[in-house]
């Protein structure tokens, strides 16, 4: 479904990404893992169309999205979260997933009617929110959410661009024990429906989700395959225990 | 030879831009301030200038006190007002220099009122140098120039290699690293904000002899700074000196010549007409063009 | 953070408790003020200031231009330094075409000039922001300190192409004959003046406020509040800004028609970019994104220009310390002061 190969960034003299090849397959959950620094962020938004690469292709479903902006890609069905939360905090939790509903189904020069008694807006909003759980904090205003309900709502959020692939930039940082709790296991339920890059630090959650796990360290892939192969990878161990 | 004048008159044009303008994009790219009042600073010299010069019959006396009185002022304007800037909205800082200028530019009117003030080239810079057969040029025109030169290279050298330009290059890519650095910062600002109104004081002094110095002088001159800005890249020196040749050319020719190009199409009365509005916006049209292009100018990211 | 204002209120006093007790008191506020400013004609004519009138309607011209500017500063989050450049070319449409009208001759010897009201005001709308979507649509272009500087300059383009038109009065300006006329109406009658122009502004702010909800306003509100997260969710928005820009500037070209009618006089220095400061000012000083605060400021910033000028002709130079204080010591303007809202709330 999604194919990189060979991207590359260079910001001056740092190369952030080095010629890069992830492949992720319809339905899979495929982790991102890496010591601090290692570039996995950079790649998400080279993905997502936030930075332009220096070099290499990316192809969704087919595709060549190279070339597309962030908000195209977007249309085409992939979908991200941030590592800070970008909501809009004036916003309530409804009105955050509305607007994606809203830009989903077209037509948005609209002047007249309000959005607040759209229904075909509300509706579909508060599903989303029922999906990852934050139904009884549709009316709060995203800046009075706590941490956790925020990365929820950020799901939420990208889930209502309806994507094909979601990619996910460390969900679970920052997160208390019970809100990782509640946050891996909706990305169990997520898991299967649609396609998922997760980007994370948390082992246990990786290990526990994904069907294959790719290794970055530098901006350069070390070792890539599922789970109990990846565990027992002697180059994986020494990126690892080398960064402690 | 005439072209070639008028390009050495846009080239002079330009040197007053770019010292205009350097001072303005180095205070952006070290303290991320957009700073309206660069053209007060100018206003300050000017006037500085002329009232010592005219006080002491002497022309570098009059210069030296325009660079002084704009450094003084800008760096105590940034000392009461401007680095409580540096961390708020743009619009937070436009409102402010703003109000700034209405301040110096009042301030003025009650120390010398509206009469604009006229300062003669000295006599020692009088005259024209002959540069060319048929070709001689205002040698004070051409000092300007010259200096202009001298700061370019003096800026290079400063940025390039020396540890304050170190700092104002980190400054322009990573300014909350150059922050985190403690309070040496603070003076670090003010001497990059007392070079940026040097120079514009500079310039200011300089202008005396050819253009009348007056309340509004700076606003006016701010406004293709501006542009001189946009077209070069915000940030960056490199950018300034480029805009500043670019627009300093480009619009001293088309005020010459497009109105004369405009009586070889149409009747005199309508090229005078129409001219003088169509050739002052010749710089203007070179900026949407430059934006449709390059909407972050030619050498952004360059310092 | 791309949100503008003055100071940065915090989020703790957006708590949906708060909002309730605030929507009180803006509803009280506003209430209050419709129905002093309904009022007001009477009250003057009675009290004996009938010039009072007069001046308030100014302030109303001033508070349209000001909510247009606010539209797009507040709202959008677009900080244009140049939006007087509209105000000033819809006074220009009115004032040349009661000059060709009045003269007899027709505009390039084809479009004759008109008196009306139903031909000249709508031109000014419509003109205006035709001008306003080409030009923002090069202004948009860039960001942030950028698009400061390029509306700046874009605007004293403006200033200096009227200024070079000696055939309508250039730096002099257009001395316009009278008042437009809307049937057998003479606008000459500054009561009925004053109500026509009530009459728009209350019409805009509540269309603006019906924009607020709108699937447009959102956009809008989001692009205002990060970028980022706009584009996340897959949209551009760079039409729906330049959508923005647009209206604003058809409403600021509304106002400068009627300014024309007010003074009887327009002239290069409408569009400024004094003007476009003093415009600025009044938003901020009645409050960024609140939409009615710009009023406020206005009848504040006019109100003031007018008492002080009488004191004394140097009133700028105690107005610009003054402005500098409140850019760095006060958060919000006077409609926060009153109603302790800080934005005009999308629910």
């Amino acid at each position: 479904m999604l194919r990189v190969r060979g991207l590359t960034k260079r910001f001056g003299g740092l190369l952030a990404t080095d010629d890069l090849d992830l492949d992720i397959w319809v339905g899979e959950l495929h982790a991102l893992i890496g010591p601090n620094g290692a570039g996995k962020t950079t790649a998400l938004a080279q993905i997502a169309g936030e930075i332009l690469p220096t070099a290499g292709s990316i192809h969704f479903d087919g595709v060549d999205i190279s070339r597309d902006s962030a908000p195209a890609r977007v249309g085409r069905g992939l979908a991200r979260t941030f590592q800070i939360t970008q909501l809009l905090h004036t916003f309530t939790t409804e009105d955050n997933v509305a607007l994606a509903v809203q830009i989903r189904c077209g037509h948005s020069f609209r002047f007249w009617a309000d959005v607040h008694r759209d229904q075909t807006l509300r509706k579909p909003a508060l599903e989303y929110l029922e999906r990852v759980g934050l139904s009884s904090r549709a009316q709060a205003l995203a800046g009075e959410l706590s941490h956790g309900e925020q990365r929820q709502l950020e799901v939420a959020v990208a889930l209502a661009t309806k994507p094909r692939l979601l990619m996910l930039d460390e969900p679970l940082a920052g997160l208390g024990p019970a809100e990782a709790a509640e946050m891996v296991g909706l990305l169990r339920r997520l898991k299967g429906q649609i396609a998922i890059l997760l980007i994370e630090h948390d082992m246990d959650a990786v290990f526990g989700l994904a069907d294959r796990i790719t290794v970055l360290t530098s901006g350069r892939r070390i070792a890539i395959g599922p789970p109990n192969e990846i565990q027992c990878n002697a180059d994986v161990r020494a990126a690892y225990l080398g960064e402690e | 030879m005439l072209a070639l004048e008028q390009i050495l008159n846009g080239l002079q044009f330009g040197v007053m831009l770019f010292l205009l303008s350097a001072g303005l994009t180095l205070v952006f790219g070290v303290m991320g301030l957009l700073n309206l009042a660069q053209g007060s600073l100018y206003m300050i010299g000017a006037y500085a200038a002329a009232y010592a010069g005219a006080r002491t019959g002497s022309f570098i006396a009059g210069i030296l006190a325009g660079i002084t009185a704009a450094a003084a002022v800008g760096m105590l304007t940034e000392y009461l007002v401007l680095r409580r800037l540096y961390s708020r909205s743009h619009l937070d800082q436009v409102l402010a220099t703003y109000g700034l200028i209405l301040f110096f530019n009042e301030g003025i009117t009650i120390l010398f009122g509206r009469q604009p003030l006229y300062v003669d080239i000295p006599a020692s810079l009088n005259g024209a140098i002959q540069l060319a057969t048929g070709l001689s040029y205002s040698t004070y025109r051409l000092v300007i120039i010259a200096v202009g030169l001298l700061v370019g290279i003096g800026l290079y050298v400063l940025i390039g290699h020396t540890r304050l330009g170190m700092l104002v290059r980190a400054g322009a890519t990573h300014r909350e690293i150059l922050r985190a650095m403690g309070t040496r910062i603070r003076l670090i600002y003010t001497i990059v904000f007392g070079l940026g109104a040097l120079l514009a004081g500079l310039a200011g002094a300089m202008a005396g002899p050819v253009s009348a110095v007056q309340v509004g002088m700076g606003e006016q001159i701010l406004i293709l700074t501006f542009v001189v800005v946009i077209i070069g890249g915000l940030g960056s020196v490199r950018g300034a000196v480029l805009g500043a040749i670019l627009v300093g050319v480009v619009d001293t020719l088309t005020r010459v010549y497009l109105p004369v190009l405009l009586k070889t199409l149409m009747s005199n009365a309508s090229a005078d007409a129409i001219g003088g509005g169509l050739s002052s916006m010749g710089v203007y049209l070179l900026m949407a063009l430059v934006l449709l292009c390059r909407p972050r100018g030619l050498l952004a990211g360059s310092v | 953070m791309s949100q503008p204002s003055v100071g940065g209120a915090s989020i703790g006093q957006w708590s949906a408790a708060g909002m309730i007790d605030g929507r009180r008191r803006t509803g009280i506020v506003a209430i209050g003020a419709l129905v002093v400013l309904i009022a007001l004609p009477w009250i003057a004519a009675s009290s004996g200031h009938a010039a009072l009138t007069l001046l308030v309607t100014r302030m109303m011209i001033y508070g349209l231009a000001a909510v247009s500017l606010d539209l797009i500063l507040g709202i959008g989050g677009m900080i244009s330094f140049g939006h007087a450049a509209y105000f000033g070319l819809g006074a220009y449409v009115v004032g040349i075409l009661a000059y060709h009208s009045g003269a007899g001759e027709p505009m390039f010897g084809v479009l004759p000039g008109s008196n009306l009201v139903v031909i000249a005001w709508p031109a000014a709308l419509i003109i205006s922001a035709l001008v306003a979507l080409v030009l923002g649509a090069l202004c948009l272009r860039t960001e942030g300190v950028s698009f400061i500087m390029i509306t700046l300059a874009f605007a004293q383009v403006l200033y200096f192409f009227f200024v070079s038109l000696k055939f309508y009065g250039g730096d002099d300006g257009l001395i316009l004959r009278g008042r437009n006329v809307v049937s057998e109406y003479d606008l000459r009658n500054p009561i009925l003046f004053y109500y026509i122009c009530f009459g728009l502004l209350a019409a805009f702010v509540a269309t603006c406020r019906r924009l607020l909800d709108s699937r447009f306003g959102q956009i809008v509100q989001g692009a205002c509040q990060n970028e980022r997260r706009m584009a996340a969710i897959g949209v551009s928005t760079y039409r729906y800004k330049l959508a923005c820009f647009t209206i604003a500037g058809g409403a600021a070209g509304l106002a400068g028609a009627l300014m024309a009618n007010y003074a009887r006089f327009v002239s290069p220095d409408l569009m400024h970019w004094t003007e476009s400061g003093q415009l600025m000012v009044m938003v901020v000083l009645g409050g960024v994104g609140t939409l009615f605060g710009p009023i406020l400021g206005a009848i504040l910033v006019v109100g003031l220009e007018t008492t002080l000028t009488s004191l004394t002709e140097h009133w700028k130079f105690i107005l610009g310390p003054v402005l500098v204080l409140a850019v760095l010591f006060t958060r919000g303007g006077l409609w926060r002061l009153l109603t302790g809202q800080s934005r005009a709330f999308n629910q």
